[in-house]
């Protein structure tokens, strides 16, 4: 028994010895400190300003060096140019960042936003040739390409800029906070993985944005909340107006991420227009303008205006426009005893506008319009429009019309015609405090030469 | 067997106990692989930023030509640069920054926007752009030169150590002047050729363009006394003085050729790897035979509105004129034509030459093509024998073109230049084997 014991115990003993016999007393520790033996980085003025104004306030480090590390291996794309660099983050910072700050709160992107985002000059192109402007991954990084044809002058091109970080950040989210569930629902016949063989007709009829937002829902709402943010509410109506088995699918898009971001405790409407008056404002891009969506014809049929809305005592009223207003009114009825209820701008078309006047009898019976034809200039870029009385068509409404012409032609007609306007969004000055709710649906004219004498009302679609 | 037992496990744990003893270890390097990079990236960044008049910088592309550069690295390893990529590029300056980083080795790193990023941008050629890279990985010194292979295309990027004249010449616009210079001399000398002792005649012909797949590469074509051809393709970038040729140079007629520079201010000079020199000389035609350029350098021969050019013998103009003289004869055509010519169109690819003949109602501002389409089989003689592919269609002539047609399908023709001792023009006349006395002259359109 002992002898086995023995030899068990020097069967131990030797399973111990192995245990040691490697132990590495010699073993050089590696200082950590050398393992990268890298030259460093050189820092420049634009590092330093990058550092105060996203690794120190988001935590955020910006990547324009070239890293391959960074994109996909089998892909050239080339570093940015550095002049490049600032210019553009100062566009993410006041178009992506500042309206995140001012709706949901600062904090927000400090603990949902990006923390890596790599710049890159060039396009990435992947193996069937489809270039791509950015992409998003794993919840924390945004490589943004084809940087090297950034222009900081050009608005259409920062605006397109913006669009891509708008995306890829839809995609952050959605790495972040699960997408809705119903998303993918509501077009779900028409996504095609093959998307590049998807014309842009094509997936304007079946309710997307773009081609690139019918290969998956994933990207669907990538493009439809960048469509919405920065293309605008304009741009949207215009495309769900046009669109024809798609209209309702893209409604319901647009109801779906409203409620997402609802429920991440953003105000949805308030961020886009954030968005839209830095686009519109700052940008000067016209694409996002009233004016520019009358030339276009499409999606406003007409502006209503009636100072005795309650709109006109939350948001005020001009002076002088209010005496034209009034004084239409009993001009009506010292002509003909009949009562104008409001005044209509009916855009007929992109070039021509019928004022219209509802009125009732005296006593308040009955319901009656009369209409007046004008022809409308509008400059898209510069935002001034003009009007023009051209000859009435014939029928009842003109007709109607035809018995308080006097009244209409020394007031109203007299205002529009003797006037140049520049048209533009209920909110354009911040006083107004307007409710995001009402962005883009509300707008109206203020003389160029005054803007104190303004109309404005709600429109309609 | 107890006793062996015992013995056994002494035995395991005296050579448990000593199996790792360390003292037999002697390392292959003197240091540790971090340091050893850490050498190698500090002796690389102070190589690079040691050379008081900077670098000269020749890379081949992979997809692309060849592409000359002047580098020059600052204390912060800034590196400003010239490129003979663009006129622009190589008159003025663009500094951007660069690192040396461990990669697969001590990599030097284009980390931001420069006229070498041009070479990779997928933008310049889809995807791949030109075949250059941003990470070049250092490869060894060879004397005053550093050598750096793109770490994903594996092209080669040559630093040579520039002269304070050399970095002058660069810095005050003299690039572009010399790039210029180059040019110039090869339009001017539009068949140049260098003449080896054996009379082997070599044409030297640049491309100097940024096409990705002709663009600065250079061909040589030798045709030696027996009149045997060969040709070959290199890379060339320019420096200040020189078409460096790059890879292994050209090799031709048992020479390797490197470099083409100036031998005085108005001579060029072609010069082999061991210093030989051959002075680019000028042809009044080309070197080669006119049948190996017909759809390679001239498009086509091209006979203009009753025009019978020198070298046209009279049976030749008969050939001619009866499409000439007929235009206007709309009793043949049913209609009259105030304006046409005759056009040979080669396509090399197909090996087939179309036979056009256009006619104009208003002087030939515009009007209609009638084509006839031949194959062509070419022989060793550089003699052709054409056979109808497709019968004339289109426009209104084709029962005037009739006689050149029959022409071409009857005979056994030869090319040749022919020049017009009054105005030293250079035409491309045709000429049947079978019947010599019938010769057409042409103009060469290129």
């Amino acid at each position: 028994m002992s002898q086995r014991f023995s030899v068990k115990l020097l069967i131990s003993l030797s399973v111990i010895g192995l245990l040691f016999s490697c132990k590495k007393e010699t073993f050089t520790p590696i200082d950590i400190s050398q393992l990268n033996p890298d030259s460093t980085v050189t820092y420049t003025a634009l590092d330093t300003w990058i550092k105060a104004n996203f690794l120190d306030p988001y935590n955020v480090e910006v990547i324009y060096r070239a890293n391959s590390y960074f994109h996909e291996y089998d892909r050239n794309v080339t570093p940015p140019d550095p002049s490049m660099v600032q210019p553009y983050l100062q566009t993410v910072l006041d178009g992506y960042y500042a309206p995140y700050n001012n709706v949901a709160g600062e904090n927000f992107l400090k603990k949902y936003g990006f923390k890596q985002f790599v710049l890159y000059g060039s396009t990435s192109y992947d193996a069937s040739l489809v270039g791509y402007a950015g992409t998003a991954s794993g919840g924390i990084r945004i490589n943004i390409f084809g940087l090297d044809g950034f222009s900081a002058s050009s608005p259409s091109n920062v605006t397109s800029r913006l669009g891509v970080i708008h995306h890829e950040y839809t995609h952050i989210l959605q790495q972040t906070f699960p997408m809705p569930s119903d998303f993918q629902q509501f077009t779900a016949a028409y996504y095609n993985a093959n998307w590049p063989s998807t014309s842009a007709d094509t997936s304007h009829k079946y309710g997307f944005v773009s081609s690139y937002a019918s290969g998956s829902p994933v990207e669907d709402m990538a493009e439809t909340n960048r469509a919405m943010l920065v293309s605008g509410p304009s741009w949207f109506d215009y495309w769900v107006k046009t669109s024809t088995a798609g209209s309702a699918g893209l409604r319901q898009k647009e109801s779906s991420i409203v409620n997402y971001y609802n429920n991440i405790g953003i105000d949805y409407r308030a961020l886009q227009k954030d968005v839209q008056l830095y686009i519109k404002d700052s940008l000067k891009d016209p694409s996002v303008t009233f004016p520019y969506w009358l030339s276009k014809g499409t999606p406003y049929s007409s502006l209503t205006v009636n100072l005795s809305d309650q709109m006109y005592s939350l948001y005020g009223q001009s002076a002088s426009f209010a005496k034209v207003y009034q004084n239409l009114k009993d001009s009506i009825k010292a002509q003909t005893s009949w009562l104008a209820t409001d005044i209509q701008l009916l855009f007929t078309k992109k070039d021509s506008m019928t004022v219209r006047i509802p009125f009732t009898y005296g006593d308040g019976t009955g319901s009656f319009l009369g209409d007046f034809d004008f022809a409308m200039s509008v400059n898209p870029n510069t935002g001034i429009i003009q009007f023009t009385k051209v000859t009435n068509k014939t029928g009842t409404t003109y007709s109607n019309g035809s018995y308080f012409t006097r009244s209409f032609t020394n007031t109203l007609q007299a205002y529009l015609t003797s006037n140049i306007f520049i048209g533009d969004w209920l909110q354009y000055k911040p006083e107004y405090n307007v409710p995001a709710n009402l962005f883009t649906k509300t707008g109206g004219f203020y003389v160029q030469s005054d803007p104190t004498n303004y109309f404005y009302g709600t429109l309609g679609e | 067997m107890r006793k062996l037992l015992i013995i056994f496990s002494f035995a395991i744990v005296f050579t448990a106990l000593q199996s790792c003893k360390k003292t037999s270890f002697v390392a292959k390097f003197d240091k540790t692989p971090e340091a050893r990079m850490a050498d190698t990236i500090a002796f690389v960044k102070n190589s690079l930023m040691s050379a008081p008049n900077g670098w000269i910088v020749l890379t081949p592309v992979y997809f692309g030509g060849g592409y000359g550069f002047y580098m020059s690295f600052d204390d912060s390893m800034n590196v400003t640069m010239y490129s003979d990529l663009l006129d622009q590029f190589a008159s003025e300056s663009y500094t951007s920054q660069t690192r040396i980083r461990a990669d697969l080795g001590a990599a030097l790193t284009f980390e931001s926007y420069n006229y070498i990023t041009e070479l990779n941008d997928p933008d310049n050629n889809v995807r791949n752009g030109y075949g250059g890279d941003v990470d070049y990985i250092y490869d060894h010194t060879n004397g005053d030169s550093i050598i750096f292979l793109g770490k994903r295309y594996r092209a080669s990027l040559i630093f040579v150590k520039a002269t304070a004249a050399e970095q002058t010449i660069y810095q005050t616009g003299g690039y572009l002047t010399a790039i210029k210079a180059f040019r110039d001399f090869f339009v001017t000398n539009s068949n140049a050729y260098i003449s080896l002792e054996d009379g082997t005649n070599i044409s030297i012909e640049p491309n100097s363009s940024n096409d990705l797949s002709a663009g600065k590469r250079i061909t040589f074509t030798a045709l030696d006394p027996k009149g045997n051809i060969s040709s070959a393709l290199g890379k060339f970038a320019y420096t200040v003085d020189q078409m460096a040729i790059l890879d292994s140079g050209i090799n031709i007629a048992g020479l390797r050729f490197i470099k083409i520079a100036w031998k005085d201010a108005n001579t060029l000079a072609a010069y082999t790897d061991n210093g030989k020199e051959y002075v680019i000389k000028n042809s009044t035609t080309p070197i080669l035979p006119l049948y190996m350029l017909m759809g390679v350098k001239y498009s086509s021969l091209y006979g203009p509105y009753k025009t019978i050019l020198p070298g046209t013998s009279s049976d030749g103009a008969t050939i001619l004129n009866y499409y000439y003289n007929n235009l206007n004869n709309s009793s043949i055509l049913g209609y009259s034509f105030n304006s046409g010519s005759i056009t040979l169109q080669w396509n090399l690819a197909n090996q087939r030459v179309s036979f056009i003949g256009f006619c104009s109602q208003n002087g030939g501002s515009s009007g209609w093509n009638t084509t006839i389409v031949y194959t062509y089989t070419l022989d060793a003689n550089g003699y052709y024998t054409f056979t109808k592919f497709s019968a004339a269609s289109g426009g209104y002539v084709s029962k005037i073109m009739t006689t050149l047609d029959s022409f071409l399908t009857s005979n056994t023709v030869k090319l040749g230049y022919y020049i017009d001792p009054a105005t030293n023009t250079v035409y491309g006349q045709i000429s049947s084997i079978e019947n010599p006395n019938t010769t057409m002259t042409f103009q060469l359109h290129q």
